[in-house]
């Protein structure tokens, strides 16, 4: 007998995936049990995943018709689907401005991590929440032109290196390794699990340079922002003039600092030290 | 020497943010960048934009000569500028490399 279907609920588009593997539905229920509802009456995207002799073969279904995919392994499979739904919904959802960014909550605003990938936007992340900061999502954010709300993404938050045991930022004993990831599931965070929109304020934009230096926390300007939020969007075709308006009226929206990362404890306290002054004006 | 008409320009606060499809790159100008820029309308020289500078910015025209020309050669390395026809009467030469 399969397992029964898992429903996720994401940008307000209904998403199921079946698959015929137990060890496949743990797997998913551990990187997205913070996407799962109940609410789901109409699947928009729909996912059956299957064993093969290679590893695992996806067949996904919308609207916009089918197609399949495969995946060697476990963490190809998690990687292979991730990359594909939120492509799907950003076909189905093209009034949002999807960035590759973490989205953290502190009091009630949102503020986003932004930088490319290996920059330290996750480590950051993790760091954050380990000081009060609730999460939205470790790697994609999607924003509402319209009130500049970001759409929370809470999946497991991945990260391609671990603090070392000993450090006050040690993942959880829970944390999932699939490959050279780590998924630490959402359950096991200290903080609260964000599941609606919520109104961006500021914007950090991450530069890991060394742990051995002192990291830099300096206010930039709204172009300079919007120029390296245009850099991390993910779908900017789908908006007038190619995206720019949408990353400038993002920066003009928010206040925009550079962040040179360096030992995570003190990149943590300058972030945290810019909310506070934000949250104070 | 003006700029190229496919470019996606969106003034930001006194600066300037540039797209250019045809080499994926973006640009950003700072505000003093951002008025040169301004000034570029196919009918200035380089000496009339210094001039203009030099009344805005209070800065000496030998001085301000010296920056816009170096600006305006970034932008041509950048290809920010629309090629112009030695004939079509602008008073500036077909940039040679």
């Amino acid at each position: 007998m399969f397992p029964s279907p898992i429903h996720l609920r994401f940008v307000d588009l209904g998403i199921e995936i079946q698959s015929s593997c137990p060890d496949v539905d743990a797997l998913i229920v551990a990187n997205y049990s913070a996407l799962q509802s109940d609410e789901v009456t109409r699947a928009d995207l729909a996912y059956e995943i299957s064993e093969s002799e290679r590893g695992f073969i996806v067949t996904r279904s919308s609207t916009r018709g089918t197609a399949v995919l495969s995946a060697r392994d476990p963490s190809e499979l998690l990687f292979i689907l991730e990359k594909d739904l939120v492509v799907e919904c950003e076909k189905l959802r093209p009034d949002l401005y999807f960035l590759h960014a973490a989205a953290l909550r502190f009091c009630d605003m949102a503020f986003l991590l932004v930088g490319e990938s290996g920059g330290g936007k996750s480590t950051t992340c993790w760091g954050l929440i380990n000081h009060g900061c609730d999460y939205l999502s470790d790697e994609l954010a999607p924003i509402s032109l319209q009130d500049f709300k970001i759409h929370p993404f809470p999946h497991a938050l991945c990260l391609k290196s671990e603090p070392p045991p000993q450090s006050p930022y040690r993942v959880p004993q829970e944390t999932l390794r699939t490959g050279p990831t780590s998924h630490i599931p959402t359950e096991t965070f200290p903080v609260s699990i964000v599941r609606s929109p919520v109104p961006l304020a500021v914007i950090f934009h991450v530069q890991h340079l060394s742990t051995d230096i002192t990291p830099s926390v300096i206010e930039i300007s709204a172009a300079q922002s919007a120029a390296l939020l245009y850099a991390n969007a993910l779908n900017p075709l789908s908006h007038a003039r190619d995206g720019l308006d949408a990353a400038v009226d993002i920066a003009r929206h928010s206040r925009s600092f550079q962040v040179f990362s360096g030992a995570l404890d003190l990149t943590v306290a300058e972030i945290m030290s810019k909310l506070d002054k934000a949250r104070a004006l | 020497m003006r700029p190229r008409l496919d470019l996606i320009v969106r003034e930001v606060q006194g600066e300037t943010v540039i797209l250019d499809r045809s080499t994926d790159q973006l640009h950003t100008l700072n505000a003093t960048a951002s008025f040169i820029w301004s000034q570029l309308d196919g009918r200035k020289t380089v000496q009339d934009v210094a001039l203009v500078v030099s009344r805005m910015f209070g800065v000496d025209v030998g001085v301000a000569e010296r920056d816009v020309s170096t600006l305006i050669d970034s932008f041509r390395d950048q290809q920010l500028l629309q090629e112009e026809d030695p004939d079509n009467g602008t008073g500036e030469p077909v940039p040679t490399k």
